[in-house]
């Protein structure tokens, strides 16, 4: 049996008449890096709000690390951390002292207290500002202190919406590598809205696809790939122009176009779900052609995000 | 654990933002406008005590109003307060910190700026050669400071309610301000449409009721069974506030910046 880290069921969220989460259901993996995708509007800041017990569901439950959103919310809550896209510090208080406060809230006694906050403000670079006050940080600074406050209680789940949102890319590599270093513990399950497709990519062990407050899809990258329709992209380098090849691919049933890029190099969309490597490589070496490489493109992340959100609002 | 280190947060923040030196510098102003303007008594007051207490029973809400009125909305506004509500904090404990790092700030600074003008005023001689009048007993002015104090306080609790509410610290305070008026120029307005004009002689559960109106207070520094009534009245009206406040806050769907 796998174990869940989030269990969603059924949860909505209206404000007046806008139904802002609808009857959205999933589960994520434990240790598993979850990327949460739509566009803006889409429902996702409020989910992550509802898991985090800052607002309250209408319909539907959650559990977060095994406690119900809505009868257990100081559990959950001792067992999340939470990053919000533009978290915001009290300005008068020093790094340290942020993190000392926040620590109490967490009933951390005090020499472990202060062990985590020197380490942890190690892990992410500040403790040579640690007694700076917070309003003199930058905003790359500030989202680092906020990844080192949710992880002061050494939290199950890590939800973060947004976390380099507006940061420069030093600023995102530096959030984005911490993250990655998580994922290599697999002790902590990590929920992340970001609207950084590369990122969601290069970091998520599954996504979820949300719009209009429902979930369009969720698996992992490589299985939305196969799963839409767009078929897949290839590109293979000849050793010298072959126009027997390119008209054989052509008349290739699964093949939907080739081009031919710079003489050697042909570009070649396929049209369904199935394997057509083989196919491709035989169509090839039967034509006279010596193939140099070739290399699956497949859909990108956005591609498959916009297919799923446009599917959606057709239905 | 938690509620002190809220008390503590605040009370840090209150120093830091100078919040409390303003306060400070308020209650001396109050006190030097009293003692050398027109403002305070003259020869024609009819007591010490009142001038004093009519003048500090104005200025008293909105000191507790200045410290209470950005309590959850300033939260709100700076985005710092999904910070702590994401930790296993109750809201209602981040409500009663605040409130007692208000009330710690700024009742014993009034208590003891008021209690330093009553003896400021008999050793500097004010009270003979520039009011002509005699100093009340000790017991009544502490009656006194002790009204203005849970007035204070009753004002921070009203303050952190309607931040609660508000969409702006500035609203916060504006909307803070109107539940002034009940209590001071309507209050007696009111007492008089209803023909209470003798407070003393009502049954105590219409002294508590009308415990918040300027006139029943100012009675209250005469009569120690009122003092009381009035002193428990503001007690009890202050912890159901925060209570409510507690109570309402933890059903409250936080929006944010």
């Amino acid at each position: 049996m796998i174990e869940s880290a989030i269990e969603v069921q059924s949860l909505t969220k209206r404000y007046g008449d806008l139904v802002a989460v609808d009857q959205l259901s999933f589960q994520v993996r434990k240790g598993t890096v979850f990327g949460f995708l739509g566009p803006n509007g889409a429902g996702k800041t409020t989910t992550l709000k509802m898991l985090a017990c800052l607002i309250r569901p209408d319909n539907g439950t959650a559990l977060v690390a095994g406690h119900n959103i809505a009868t257990e919310p100081m559990a959950v809550r001792r067992s999340i951390g939470y990053v919000s896209e533009a978290q915001g510090f009290y300005e008068r208080m020093t790094a340290a002292e942020t993190l000392d406060y926040l620590g109490c809230l967490l009933d951390l006694p005090g020499p472990q207290r202060r062990q985590r906050a020197a380490d942890l403000l190690s892990q992410v670079g500040l403790a040579d500002r640690r007694d700076s006050y917070v309003g003199t940080f930058s905003k790359g600074m500030k989202q680092r202190l906020a990844l080192a406050q949710a992880l002061l209680a050494e939290p199950a789940v890590l939800l973060l919406d947004e976390p380099t949102l507006g940061l420069d890319p030093m600023g995102a590599k530096e959030i984005r590598d911490r993250i990655l270093t998580l994922k290599q513990d697999r002790t902590v399950t990590i929920f992340l809205s970001s609207h950084m497709l590369s990122e969601v990519e290069a970091i998520c062990d599954e996504v979820g696809i949300i719009d209009h407050g429902r979930m369009l899809a969720q698996d992992s990258v490589a299985n939305l790939r196969r799963t839409t329709d767009n078929g897949m992209e290839f590109e293979i380098v000849l050793a010298q122009p072959n126009e027997a090849v390119v008209a054989a691919l052509q008349e290739t049933s699964s093949v939907q176009d080739v081009k031919v890029v710079d003489g050697r190099r042909l570009m070649i969309c396929t049209t369904g779900k199935d394997e057509v490597r083989p196919q491709i490589v035989e169509t090839v070496v039967r034509n006279g052609g010596q193939m140099l490489s070739l290399c699956a493109k497949g859909s990108s992340l956005e591609e498959i995000l916009l297919q799923a959100v446009g599917n959606g609002r057709e239905r | 654990m938690k509620f002190v280190a809220v008390l503590q947060k605040e009370m840090r923040d209150q120093v830091r933002n100078r919040k409390l030196l303003f306060a400070m510098l308020f209650v001396v102003g109050m006190a030097y406008l009293i003692m050398y303007t027109e403002a305070g008594p003259t020869k024609d007051s009819i007591s010490v005590l009142d001038a004093f207490f009519d003048m500090f029973r104005m200025f008293c809400p909105f000191l507790g109003i200045l410290m209470g009125m950005d309590a959850v909305i300033g939260e709100k506004e700076r985005g710092t307060l999904e910070l702590v509500l994401t930790k296993p904090l109750s809201r209602t404990t981040l409500l009663l910190g605040k409130f007692a790092a208000c009330a710690i700030s700024l009742v014993p600074l009034l208590a003891i700026e008021l209690i330093l003008a009553y003896y400021w005023a008999q050793i500097s001689g004010i009270s003979t050669y520039r009011w002509q009048l005699p100093m009340p007993p000790l017991g009544q002015w502490l009656a006194m400071v002790a009204i203005l104090c849970l007035l204070c306080a009753l004002y921070i609790a009203i303050a952190i309610f309607v931040s609660l509410y508000a969409r702006s610290t500035t609203s916060s305070a504006l909307m803070s301000m109107t539940t002034i008026m009940p209590g001071s120029p309507l209050g007696t307005e009111i007492l008089k449409w209803v023909g209470w004009s003798d407070v003393g002689s009502l049954s105590w559960p219409y002294k508590i009721i009308i415990s918040m109106f300027e006139k029943y207070q100012e009675y209250a520094l005469t009569s120690a069974a009122d003092f009381w009534v009035c002193a428990l009245s503001l007690v009890s009206l202050t912890a159901i506030l925060l209570l409510v406040a507690g109570w309402r806050f933890e059903k409250q769907d936080t929006t944010f910046r």
